[in-house]
């Protein structure tokens, strides 16, 4: 099996072989919802740290009990859906933050209705730039780092922390390196294979994750280069861990090149800069890594790095994408909007995903004039 | 006019393009004294919230005063602290005529706002992008209570170019979190000394919180009031008007001589032994909004049913639980002590105490208000676009029905907005639920 083929393996179901060797072998495994909780932490546990995800439900009617389907979107539903059809049995606990209205409350719900050995909730900061702030942080991963370490009995000390962050940060490097090929003229992976790539980092423990990044490293540069595509094309907003939108734009000639979004760019780029203690350390580079919406002071930093990303992956044009009813990115699309120009390439209007592929043939007309628009500047 | 049981509801004209480039402040408040002007005479003072807060606005202007926008849940009593007038950009979307909130909704959309954005917000949006607010000096945002109101800070920041103020909201409710926001209060304080120009003057800041202190202590008393049956407040009229003076304008001595004024009418209500204009057969609870566009839904609760209005958590803080009257008389705290009282305050307003943190919040205070006011039936008016809220409606009525045998009624719609649920079919929503409900009461009095 090729490093890409082990990779699809990884990213294409919840209980991939990863969890199931895992598991196996005894391991403890807890759930994260967003990448502003610290896998480093729970892996300095000895536990793997898996972020949940919401591919493959059948539906969303149960968790729609709670959950309405007038405003709560659909990625928080599938995900309380897996949980109740106890796809996600194999996790020993889940912690949560408040990244959002949905998926806080979403949390909330798995917790009270369905229940969790473990669970915790961290609330993270919505800015990132004040010293109240990382305290707060701070002290809420302490509070997560001494819940893990009662419930897990697992001391989680300064060493075997350090050593976690050299994992990630490593792996966020090797990340980097595989986003560096997209610079190519002929880039040697698609942009929605990447998309992958990144969905199985988030399933996998890191240690084999990173073996297979070096792996896929190897190969990919004995692939044939994409060549001939239409337009270089940046996403730039909410697509989680959907790889619709991706591979609809590949699939009509484009080249999807850069993003900003987790489940992306915003999940690696920024390192873990260990300076004093590790907690702090963490902390400190988590708050002030490239910014979800979330983060109400977010915005210039979201913008001069999606600057960044056009000028450095030669960019055509942005495609501005969200989850129906994500408030956060959708006004991040209208300060978008507001920067065009800055920006220097065209931005498209807003466009809105239903989570799980079920629109395909509209987000195909959107993105096939868009890439129209591309090419007659 | 479109009416049931004899009662006539309002009858809007969505039809007609509207000039959205006006000075919506002014044509509001010309519209506003207009249609008070018509009211009986003894009833006028209900309104006066609303003219309170719209010349507050335009004395702002009037007088040069640096513009600070607040989000509702920053209570305004830290911006009269300041020695100046809050401007309530957000309470102008509230206050503005229904053809031309829903016009500004509208604008805002082809402006690539989110359609799903709580409308409130979105109509705000819309009254700026029309150049009908003021630009800013400064502006203070509370992440709480919802994202709407998250991301709502981060466009009005990025479209004046003005540097917000971010009050972080906690999830709990413990000493730390309430520390956590005194000191974020008070680094706003230094905040708005740098924007506005000048340092803050102790005795103006204590005399802000101590009149937002005894607005909080009247409305306690008032809602203290409404236990009684029938209910001496019945609330259809003055629903909107507590929203203003609470959320736009405590702190001020306006809203304190409005509630003493509503106290004193409580007051002698319940003294004689009045209720509102029809007999009180039901007792209903709004756990969470309400329709603002026509108050003549309330109207025809009252005379289809006896159901009166009696609570409702968006505009009454009835969270007051923690209600502490025994503040030292002499109002000497110090800075960090008045950040302490606004922290507490800010954080237990309605709507951010019951969305910011854990569903639990909501469901027990929905359980408290519906135990202790004696209430029959609930109804969750579901804004469509309020997520945090929305999520915990079928839970609350869960609990509603197990712990105290309470009937709720979950519909869909727009509470600003006539053309996602109009009266006619808010009251079709009812209908069949407070028949039930009085059927129910019929059943259990035998």
């Amino acid at each position: 099996m090729t490093a890409l083929e082990e990779i699809f393996e990884l990213s294409s179901s919840n209980r991939n072989s990863a969890v199931k060797a895992w598991k196996e072998n005894g391991g403890k495994m807890v759930g994260y919802w967003c990448s502003y909780i610290p896998c480093e932490l729970i892996h300095a546990a000895g536990l793997f740290p898996y972020k949940v995800k919401g591919l493959n439900a059948n539906g969303t009617s149960r968790a729609e009990v709670y959950l309405t389907p007038v405003c709560t979107c659909k990625w928080s539903r599938s995900i309380v859906q897996l949980a109740y059809d106890a796809e996600y049995g194999f996790l020993d606990g889940l912690v949560g933050m408040n990244q959002c209205d949905h998926s806080r409350r979403a949390h909330e719900f798995w917790v009270r209705k369905i229940g969790v050995p473990f669970d915790h909730f961290v609330a993270v900061p919505h800015k990132m730039e004040t010293e109240a702030a990382l305290e707060w942080y701070t002290k809420g991963l302490l509070d997560l780092k001494n819940h893990l370490e009662d419930h897990f009995h697992a001391p989680i000390t300064s060493d075997a922390l350090i050593r976690s962050i050299d994992l990630f940060n490593e792996n966020r490097l090797l990340l980097k390196e595989l986003q560096a090929c997209m610079k190519d003229k002929d880039p040697c992976i698609r942009g929605s294979d990447l998309h992958k790539v990144i969905i199985a980092g988030v399933s996998t423990p890191p240690e084999r994750y990173n073996n297979l990044l070096k792996r896929l490293l190897k190969e990919i540069k004995e692939r044939k280069s994409t060549t001939d595509y239409r337009a270089r094309i940046m996403i730039c907003g909410w697509c989680g861990d959907d790889t619709t939108l991706r591979t609809i734009l590949e699939d009509l000639g484009a080249l999807v090149v850069a993003d900003n979004s987790c489940f992306g760019t915003r999940d690696y780029w920024d390192l873990v800069e260990v300076e004093g203690d590790p907690l702090d350390s963490i902390a400190r580079s988590y708050l002030n890594r490239t910014p979800c919406p979330r983060m109400m002071d977010g915005f210039a930093r979201r913008l001069a790095f999606t600057k960044e990303m056009v000028e450095q992956f030669a960019v055509d044009g942005i495609i501005l994408s969200r989850i129906q009813f994500c408030d956060l990115h959708g006004i991040d699309e209208f300060n978008f909007k507001l920067r065009e120009n800055f920006l220097g390439v065209p931005v498209s209007s807003p466009l809105i995903q239903e989570y799980g592929s079920q629109d395909i043939g509209r987000l195909k007309t959107r993105c096939e004039a868009f890439i129209e628009q591309i090419e007659k500047r | 006019m479109p009416e049931k049981d004899k009662i006539r509801f309002r009858e809007f004209d969505f039809s007609t393009k509207l000039d959205l480039n006006i000075d919506i402040l002014h044509h509001t408040e010309r519209i506003v004294k207009g249609l008070i002007s018509q009211r009986d005479p003894s009833i006028q003072w209900v309104f006066q919230p609303y003219v309170d807060a719209l010349e507050e606005m335009s004395e702002a202007i009037r007088e040069e005063q640096p513009i600070v926008y607040h989000n509702f849940t920053v209570l305004p009593e830290l911006i009269y602290g300041m020695g100046i007038i809050p401007y309530h950009h957000e309470m102008l979307a509230f206050i503005c005529p229904t053809e031309y909130f829903a016009a500004y909704k509208d604008l805002s959309f082809t402006h690539n706002t989110p359609e799903h954005l709580c409308s409130l917000l979105s109509g705000t949006l819309g009254i700026a992008l029309s150049d009908g607010l003021s630009k800013p000096d400064a502006m203070i945002y509370a992440s709480h209570p919802c994202d709407s109101g998250v991301a709502t800070c981060q466009a009005l920041a990025e479209y004046y170019g003005v540097e917000p103020f971010i009050i972080d909201s906690p999830y709990d409710d413990s000493r730390e979190a309430h520390d956590y926001v005194t000191r974020q209060i008070k680094e706003c304080v230094t905040y708005l000394e740098d924007k506005i120009g000048k340092k803050v003057d102790m005795n103006v800041m204590r005399e802000a919180v101590r009149r937002s202190d005894r607005a909080h202590e009247l409305l306690y008393y008032i809602n203290e009031m409404k236990k009684k049956t029938p209910c001496p407040i019945p609330s259809s009229i003055i629903l909107r008007s507590v929203s203003v003076a609470m959320w736009g304008m405590v702190g001020s001595q306006e809203t304190v001589a409005w509630l003493e004024r509503f106290l004193e009418d409580a007051k002698e209500r319940a003294e004689r032994g009045m209720g509102g204009r029809y007999e009180e057969k039901l007792r209903i609870a709004w756990i969470y909004t309400f329709p603002t566009f026509d108050p003549a839904i309330f109207e025809w609760m009252e005379a289809r049913f006896g159901a009166t209005s009696v609570i409702f958590q968006g505009a009454e803080h009835m969270y007051w639980p923690t209600y502490k009257p025994l503040r030292r008389p002499c109002y000497d705290y110090s800075l960090d002590e008045l950040c302490a009282i606004m922290a507490d305050k800010s954080l237990n307003t309605p709507m951010a105490r019951q969305a910011r943190g854990h569903f639990d919040y909501f469901i027990k205070d929905v359980v408290h208000w519906c135990r202790e006011w004696k209430i029959d039936a609930a109804i969750f008016s579901g804004h469509i676009q309020c997520k945090s809220n929305w999520s915990s409606a079928q839970l609350a009525k869960e609990v509603l029905m197990d712990e105290l045998g309470i009937p709720t009624l979950i519909y869909e719609t727009d509470i600003f907005d006539p053309r996602v649920t109009s009266a006619e079919k808010t009251v079709a929503y009812m209908e069949p639920f407070l028949e039930m409900v009085a059927e129910k009461k019929l059943f259990e009095a035998f």
